[in-house]
């Protein structure tokens, strides 16, 4: 018994003998018992890659769920941040282009005293034109001031002041009743509100003297007749002109110059040089 | 505790004509239909007369009113208007009609049919405006207001059940 236990180990050192020289022999390019463990140890060393991973992401799920979430809503408010940056830039933008168009027309009107307001909401009525501006008569607003465009041209009046908001009716309501000049010929005549031209953004020419000469895309200003409204802002242009159906009185129609629509900011004149 | 009661029922109606207030004059005037804007509270104080009781009507279309004619820049055309028609749609449900969602659509048509005339009033007698055109925007005005009727149901229910 013993001298098999000793020939086994005999044996068992000459295959590891044998091994050794010829692992030796063969240098680096192939080690056989490497190569073997290897391959018998590669989907045991996956297996305990994955569960390694596994237990890797439940450490992140417990330990770093809290890290990331708090990263993760740091994140998004940076994102939110950054999106309101841009619309404010946006914004900015359109109210500098409004305020480079207000000093061109600054240097034509230098008597304009001009006070900026936004628009706060628009009336909410089918049977009239109006809205509401963030300026009162605490910035020296008063009734009936004249509501111009960074263009110059007229969007309305003041109608009803409080101390910090103001109700404008714009040119289009059927309550207004402007003196009006034909720029070509200088004719004067009334540009009034009407209920059927209202709704569609317009408004018409009226009282046009007899024989007067009206043409589609003539420019209508306001005549500065009263002292509410200065003389020479744009109305807007003919967009429809012929005689009534009794072939009596002449008839234009006014599409506003402003963009009623699209208004956002508009500027109040509180003062202007009346010229006789 | 009823005081304490009355006092809730109260904050609810406030906060519900500042809600309705608030969808009327800065959502829906920017969402029009068929080129015309709805009158909600109108609906809404003709909803709580409806449910609520005439003394309930009145009171919120005193409000309503108010707010209305702010909101549409009138004379106090709505201050007086709106509780006359609180009023009646509580008399209507007292003693003419059940009180369930038909009889309120048939009082908010007939309540919506009489603001437009009033609205038309100074165009009729005053301006030379054509009839048919006022008629073609009431008849817009008086449509898309009464598809307010069913959102408004539920709440002016619950306001007046809560009154009860």
């Amino acid at each position: 018994m013993k001298k098999k236990g000793i020939a086994i180990a005999a044996a068992a050192l000459a295959v590891a003998i044998i091994i050794g020289i010829a692992t030796r022999a063969l240098g680096d390019s192939s080690d056989f018992v490497s190569n073997t463990v290897n391959a018998v140890m590669r989907p045991v060393g996956s297996g305990v890659a994955v569960i390694a991973d596994f237990l890797e992401g439940i450490y992140g799920y417990m330990f770093e769920y809290d890290r990331l979430k708090t990263e993760n809503e740091d994140l998004k408010a940076r994102v939110a941040e950054l999106e309101q940056q841009i619309r404010d830039s946006a914004a900015a933008n359109e109210e500098n282009k409004r305020l480079r168009e207000l000093l061109k027309l600054r240097e034509k009107r230098s008597d304009f005293e001009l006070e900026s307001a936004t628009i706060n909401s628009w009336g909410s009525s089918n049977w009239s034109s109006t809205f509401t501006i963030s300026k009162g008569s605490n910035s020296g607003i008063e009734l009936l001031d004249c509501v111009i465009t960074e263009h110059g041209y007229l969007v309305g009046q003041v109608i009803k002041l409080g101390p910090t908001t103001a109700t404008v009716r714009t040119i289009i309501d059927t309550n207004t009743n402007v003196g009006a000049l034909i720029e070509r010929t200088g004719i004067s005549a009334v540009a009034s509100g009407d209920f059927e031209k209202m709704r569609e953004g317009k408004l018409k020419l009226t009282f046009i003297p007899d024989g007067t000469e009206i043409l589609n895309g003539d420019t209508i200003l306001t005549s500065g007749k009263g002292e509410s409204i200065p003389k020479g802002l744009v109305i807007g242009k003919v967009t429809d002109a012929g005689l009534d159906p009794s072939a009596l009185t002449q008839y234009a129609v006014i599409t506003p110059s402003a963009a009623l629509n699209e208004l956002s900011q508009v500027f109040v004149i509180k003062s202007f040089d009346i010229v006789e | 505790m009823q005081n304490k009661r009355f006092f809730i029922k109260l904050g609810l109606h406030a906060l519900f004509l500042i809600i309705v207030y608030i969808l009327q004059h800065f959502v829906f005037s920017r969402i029009p239909l068929w080129g015309v804007k709805p009158l909600i509270l109108p609906v809404a104080a003709l909803g709580i007369g409806f449910f609520g009781g005439s003394v309930w009507g009145g009171i919120f279309g005193i409000f309503a009113g108010m707010l209305c004619d702010v909101a549409f820049v009138t004379t106090p055309l709505f201050t007086i208007a709106l509780p006359a028609l609180g009023i009646g749609a509580g008399l209507l449900a007292e003693y003419a009609l059940l009180t369930n969602l038909l009889s309120y659509l048939i009082t908010s048509l007939l309540g919506l049919f009489v603001i437009s005339f009033l609205q038309m009033f100074p165009f009729i007698f005053f301006r030379d405006v054509e009839l048919s055109i006022l008629l073609k925007v009431a008849a817009m005005q008086t449509a898309y207001s009464l598809l307010f009727v069913f959102p408004l149901y539920l709440p002016v229910q619950y306001l007046s059940r809560r009154r009860r």
